[in-house]
């Protein structure tokens, strides 16, 4: 059973790569991938300003992470049923659970894939202004733990919401990562958002905190009461296998009726 | 030997409305021919025994297993839904080929299977264009590849002749009775009663959610003993053969078509009437042409039923 799951969620991973190389997916992972060098080029030639640039980089990687996920997998949930093909796949071997992993880990490997090549060619722009390479790998942990928390959230909302699912993505954002995870209270602590700012903090740079005064933006930072560095990885791993664990469950247990039936 | 589907008292609701009605059944491994008009639950049917859908009331078995848990059985099992594929950007290879690997085989082997199903059902000539181009019977070419790549024992088929030309049609029934002849089970479901009937099956007639009859066309036909048996006459003394059929007591109705000199005649007892016959051609020297049951189609099997169904026979 887990061999077969194994290789038929490679297959779709695989598949789902594949049908992405249309013009569409291109240009949408162009447009992602120069967005951050392009805010950060303008920012030194026009702006400089005290804001450090690692954290501008941050907050632009955060974004077209979001974006990425948001192009990604709402759109191919929605293909696969516009297409009829989901009664298809989930009439194989374990076919459900191997199809919502299957989108998972392409929307993972997408995600990473632009966001890589946006903080490489950041970090080209901005070299005759500021030195971005010893962010790399402190970038490259953030990027991938986020992609696989914000992943697993967004595949819950299409195995849930369905047609509607970049909607309800959206909404998602707008109220628990934007709103949410700058509640100064407990429930901050529920939302990726909060993790990810303390394991930013550890992995990539203070951000300039240490030398500011403010306690907002140490808060931000969650510097107050912070969470060690592997409570806040386990916090995002916990959300994609947790939330993963729940999608394949609710894509097995639901009924998916075919237009003939409707 | 284990039932292929086993079906005890199943309903399937949604809302309010009765996708199947109280359907029990117990199909031995064969070949069935699921028949009904639009919307009489042929698509629900095989939804509930392939685990897309579960039973409001009642149990479903396929091969043994409980189709909810979309088990290993399912790679002894081809599924060719009636739903048409929009798949941009992919070649039907290509999507053929993934949709293989979905039984968790090995990629290159997959290539190697759908190539082969695709040269069955005749796309070869065109596997490498993409998928948004084809007409409407290639799509359908390839949703039956995909069906019969892994050699499934076990082929379920919703509509198969939907958007087939007249060749296509001719070829989806060679396929099918090829499929047939090398031992393998087959489902069936048409509302379109002469594809059936062209392959050799047993069948199970649904109307408004409801199992109205199963078994061959034979066993069902034996259900019917008491309804009338409707027999076409062919004879150029038509006229004079009329009173002596009326004279049977089993006869209930004669009709005479004057211009294609033919008796259509109903009969509870056709083996009487049959004996009449050959008296009357040996004692008064009428000269019969023809006698046929006009009853003995899939088409005429349905009417009848159909009509038992809403109470007009």
């Amino acid at each position: 059973m887990i061999l077969v799951t194994l290789q038929a969620t490679i297959a779709t991973t695989l598949f789902e790569l594949r049908r992405s190389i249309t013009g569409q997916t291109i240009s949408a992972a162009v447009i992602l991938s120069l967005f951050p060098p392009a805010i950060m080029f303008l920012i030194f030639r026009i702006v400089n300003g005290p804001i450090p640039p690692e954290l501008i980089l941050a907050i632009l990687l955060w974004m077209v992470g979001l974006l990425a996920l948001l192009l990604w997998v709402p759109p191919n949930i929605y293909s696969e049923l516009e297409g009829q093909t989901w009664i298809l796949s989930t009439s194989r071997p374990y076919g459900r659970a191997s199809l919502v992993l299957g989108k998972y880990f392409s929307a993972i490997i997408w995600t990473v894939l632009v966001e890589s090549i946006a903080l490489m060619l950041t970090i080209i722009v901005c070299a005759p202004f500021f030195d971005l390479t010893p962010y790399i790998f402190g970038f490259a942990k953030v990027i991938l733990l986020a992609a696989l928390a914000y992943g697993a959230v967004f595949s819950l909302l299409g195995v849930v919401a369905l047609k509607r699912a970049m909607g309800f993505a959206v909404g998602y954002c707008l109220v628990s990562e934007m709103l949410i995870a700058f509640v100064p209270a407990m429930v901050q602590k529920f939302t990726i958002q909060y993790h990810l700012r303390a394991l930013s903090f550890h992995w990539i740079s203070d951000f300039g905190a240490s030398r500011i005064d403010d306690e907002q933006f140490a808060n931000f930072f969650n510097l107050f009461e912070p969470l060690p560095i592997w409570a806040n990885v386990l916090a995002l791993l916990g959300f994609g296998v947790v939330l993963m664990t729940i999608s394949i469950t609710i894509a097995n247990f639901r009924q998916y009726i075919t237009h003939n039936e409707a | 030997m284990s039932s292929l589907i086993e079906m005890d008292h199943v309903t399937k609701l949604y809302g309010s409305v009765i996708g199947l009605n109280d359907v029990s059944l117990s199909l031995p491994e064969g070949v069935y021919g699921l028949l009904g008009p639009n919307g009489s639950g042929k698509t629900t049917f095989i939804n509930l025994i392939m685990g897309q859908l579960r039973p409001s009331i009642g149990q479903v078995r396929i091969m043994g297993s409980n189709p909810s848990w979309q088990g290993a059985y399912l790679r002894d099992i081809g599924l060719c839904p009636a739903t048409d594929i929009h798949i941009p950007h992919l070649s039907g290879l290509d999507w053929v080929t993934n949709q293989v690997s979905l039984y968790g085989i090995p990629k290159r082997r997959s290539r190697q299977l759908a190539i082969e199903a695709l040269k069955k059902v005749r796309m070869e000539h065109a596997w490498d264009r993409l998928i948004s181009s084809y007409s409407l019977g290639m799509r359908q070419r390839c949703k039956l590849a995909q069906a019969i790549a892994h050699s499934p024992r076990l082929l379920i088929l919703d509509e198969p002749f939907n958007g087939l030309d007249p060749i296509g049609r001719i070829e989806m029934t060679d396929f099918l009775q090829k499929w047939i002849e090398n031992g393998h089970s087959l489902i069936m479901a048409s509302h379109i009663l002469h594809e059936v009937e062209a392959v050799d099956c047993s069948f199970l007639l649904l109307t408004g959610g409801r199992l109205l009859a199963s078994g061959t066309p034979t066993e069902v036909r034996s259900l019917l003993e008491n309804i009338p048996n409707q027999v076409q006459i062919k004879s150029a003394d038509a006229r004079a053969l009329a009173p002596h059929v009326m004279s049977l007591p089993s006869v209930s109705d004669v009709k005479i078509n004057s211009a294609s000199d033919t008796l259509t005649v109903a009969t509870e007892a056709p083996r009487a009437l049959a004996e009449l016959l050959g008296n009357l051609v040996s004692t008064h020297g009428y000269r019969i042409t023809e006698v046929r049951p006009e009853d003995e189609s899939l088409q005429s099997l349905f009417s009848i039923l159909m009509q038992i169904h809403r109470g007009e026979r």
